[in-house]
């Protein structure tokens, strides 16, 4: 169980000081599938990078009951569409590195994701295209042998057959207990993929649902989005109206 | 030991071209130690001039000075500079490793998640201080054959 115990993150400037997080509480168990929502600035990395660590916040970050810390961070692994990898190394060097520090590294997993997304193994990354770079972020991230897989945009820039494709070896793949922590703005791509959805608004978690629940009230998580976060959606209606207002005079 | 300086990967962040970074480090310990071969000519000169006569008419008298033997330290003085460029240059390159994971992509996610304490670090000073090491060790040895020249090539009544 991964558990977010009042999160606060403040990010100190010249002009004054920002909360990107204020006051998170979340648990995410074993085998979820959990889609992290949330506008631009929402705190969504924020909260992804706090939970692994790369920032220093106030509160809590539990992993079964203990901090995370050197013992139990290669129970969490992460890809980001900023990508981690060393854009050098060949994906066969990029293996040799994890096997070497991530005994859980799945070799198996590893080759047939590759085969499935037909990346060439014996060639730098940095002469990946975008698109490669991010499937192989994603299958680092689902080879080290992790429990929790927390994943930010990993699909920024990649076309929607590929991204279809994904989700679709991802479900066929992922073991019982193996958890996906997963932010993207693709709300409706996403939709058939995960069982639960978080929303992030202004730091803040502004809406919690079950998939399952949803469809049991015959919505859909757009629906529930646009409602979270009070999108009035007559807002273009009235724009167009009022710009168009007076052009015939 | 000695492959592993042949192939000098693990000391350096992964993926990571060193050979630049080796090749101007010795490019600048190597302009060091050819300017220190002034030392050959300055000991030849100093020894030269050692009980050095001047005619005087009928006379004969030491020259002046010529009894004052330069130090050691005075021959070999002039390029140090090099040197601290060589090491300051290698000091310089821990800080550049540590940024190369911020080059392209973030590898510092990944290398800051590694279960073993310590490889980040590593990664960044090892290649740096082995050079150091090899960098002193040599300019020891070389200054040491400097020494011992220069024993032997001054007459031992100059030496106090």
């Amino acid at each position: 169980m991964l558990e977010i115990k009042g999160l606060k993150k403040r990010y100190r400037g010249m002009l004054g000081s920002v909360d990107a997080i204020n006051g998170v509480d979340l648990k995410i168990g074993p085998g979820e599938i959990v889609g992290l929502f949330g506008e631009n600035g929402a705190g969504k990395t924020t909260l992804l990078k706090s939970i692994l660590g790369f920032l220093s916040y106030e509160g809590e970050i539990l992993l079964d009951g203990e901090k995370i810390h050197r013992s139990n961070i290669s129970r969490l692994s992460f890809a980001t569409c900023e990508h981690s990898f060393f854009p050098n190394l060949t994906p066969e060097s990029h293996k040799d590195f994890y096997r070497m520090h991530f005994g859980t590294f799945r070799d198996k997993r590893f080759e047939a994701l590759m085969d499935f997304f037909e990346l060439p193994r014996r060639k730098a990354l940095r002469n990946y295209s975008t698109g490669q770079k991010n499937q192989f972020e994603v299958v680092l991230a689902l080879c080290q042998g992790a429990d929790y897989i927390l994943m930010d945009e990993p699909f920024a820039g990649n076309d929607v057959f590929n991204r279809e494709d994904f989700y679709k070896v991802l479900l066929g793949i992922l073991e019982p207990d193996e958890t996906i922590f997963l932010s993207t703005h693709l709300i409706e791509e996403v939709e058939r993929f995960v069982g639960r959805a978080v929303l992030l608004r202004k730091g803040r978690i502004a809406g919690d649902v079950s998939l399952l629940e949803l469809e049991e009230q015959g919505r859909t998580l757009m629906d529930y989005v646009k409602e979270v976060y009070g999108y009035r959606s007559d807002r273009v209606r009235m724009a167009l109206e009022e710009l168009t207002e007076g052009q015939g005079e | 030991m000695w492959k592993r300086l042949r192939e000098p990967e693990g000391f350096y962040p992964p993926g990571y071209e060193y050979k630049n970074e080796r090749n101007s480090a010795v490019l600048l310990l190597a302009i060091g130690v050819a300017l220190s071969f002034q030392f050959f000519r300055d000991l030849y000169r100093a020894v030269g001039t050692l009980n050095a006569y001047r005619d005087y008419g009928m006379s004969r008298a030491l020259g002046e000075g010529t009894l004052e033997l330069p130090s050691f330290g005075r021959l070999v003085t002039g390029h140090w500079g090099l040197y601290v460029s060589f090491f300051l240059f290698l000091a310089v390159m821990m800080l550049y490793h540590y940024f190369y994971y911020y080059h392209e992509t973030r590898s510092i996610y990944l290398m800051r998640r590694l279960p073993e304490r310590g490889v980040l670090v590593r990664s960044c000073v090892r290649g740096p201080l082995l050079g150091m090491g090899l960098g002193a060790g040599f300019l020891g040895v070389l200054y040491l054959l400097y020494y011992i020249i220069y024993l032997l090539a001054i007459p031992w009544e100059h030496l106090s």
